[in-house]
């Protein structure tokens, strides 16, 4: 590289290189949640069976995407084992271009932006690091969102019926949305249908992907060439 | 900490080995109702990308993303509804 800097950890990966903006939080705010129309849901239990092992309302949650004019992505938690979100995929609302269904009556998330779009810190100890064209890509001063871990590589499998877990921290905050749930065509071949999977937490450090089978249409059948692994992420804010 | 950096943050010294700050490569705004662009540099298996539908009540496009070309594309190909064109999308390396 031919300016900046590069961190890097013992393996040799690159955690930050000053080239690139990192994250910011710009926001954090409890949401209300309200009650869906469609109420009941239901989550694939383990392994291939139908029954439910949630049930009941699920509540909406319309989520903002843009916060003090920045377009900002959000990322929730799951404070306590049992609990779940994802993302309807649907369409977002007028107030909140992603909705998510919840068993929760209100959730708490954080909005993060790149740190090129947010204004410097004003402290006088840390780090600051700015790229080529004097925009601020990184600055210790800052509440980051430092990312612990994709939730990518351990989705349910295609049948539809799995569940899949990834190990993460009690306070990790998560990313899931609806965009790289696949599409329905005119019928049942995709999962762009509702409310179509959710993240639950099983422990203080394990979550579970689960997929519903309870929507319109009833019975998703999601083609291979449709599925999508690659729809999430979890990680801590330094400090919110 | 036996080795590397640490960061002062607000929320006290941040091992940088737990401090990987998500490294954000490209910042695309959907306009269209269909189109493609190459993000030549994102790789999603080792990274992610995340799509914000800017307008309410609207459906998203179909998205698509070839890991060998680099081409992430969108649009319709169901037929079925038309998705918003106003969209903004983050990549990311992890």
């Amino acid at each position: 590289m031919a300016y900046g800097a590069q961190f890097m950890n013992s393996s040799g990966g690159v955690v930050f290189d000053s080239s690139y903006p990192a994250l910011g939080v710009i926001k954090k705010q409890t949401i209300a949640s309200y009650a869906s129309q469609s109420t009941t849901r239901y989550l694939y239990t383990y392994p291939g069976s139908a029954s439910p092992i949630a049930t009941g309302v699920s509540y909406l949650i319309n989520v903002p995407t843009i916060q003090n004019g920045i377009n900002c992505m959000p990322l929730f938690q799951l404070p306590s084992n049992g609990d779940y979100c994802g993302p309807d995929s649907r369409y977002g609302t007028n107030d909140g271009p992603i909705t998510y269904r919840s068993n929760l009556s209100s959730i708490t998330f954080i909005w993060v932006a790149p740190m090129n779009l947010l204004a410097p810190g004003s402290s006088a100890y840390g780090v600051e690091c700015w790229d080529e064209s004097g925009a601020l890509t990184y600055s210790s001063d800052q509440v980051l969102f430092f990312v612990r871990g994709s939730l990518a590589s351990d989705n349910p499998p295609v049948g539809q019926t799995g569940l899949a877990q990834t190990t993460v921290g009690s306070s990790d905050w998560f990313c899931m949305e609806n965009c790289h749930h696949p599409m329905h065509a005119t019928g049942n071949t995709g999962i762009r249908n509702l409310f179509p999977s959710a993240l639950r937490r099983q422990s203080s450090t394990i979550v579970e992907k689960r997929n519903n089978y309870s929507g319109w249409p009833n019975t998703p059948n999601i083609p291979a060439s449709q599925y999508r692994d690659n729809w999430g992420l979890h990680g801590l804010a330094s400090a919110v | 900490m036996a080795y590397g950096v640490s960061i002062n943050t607000s929320d006290g010294f941040k091992d940088i080995a737990d401090a990987s700050s998500g490294r954000v490569l490209y910042v695309y705004q959907i306009r269209a109702v269909s189109g493609s662009v190459t993000v030549s540099n994102f790789d999603d298996t080792t990274g992610f990308f995340f799509v914000m539908n800017r307008s309410g009540q609207s459906w998203n496009p179909e998205f698509f993303w070839d890991n060998s070309t680099k081409i992430f594309s969108w649009g319709n190909t169901s037929g079925y509804y038309t998705g918003n064109q106003f969209l903004d999308i983050y990549f990311f390396a992890l």
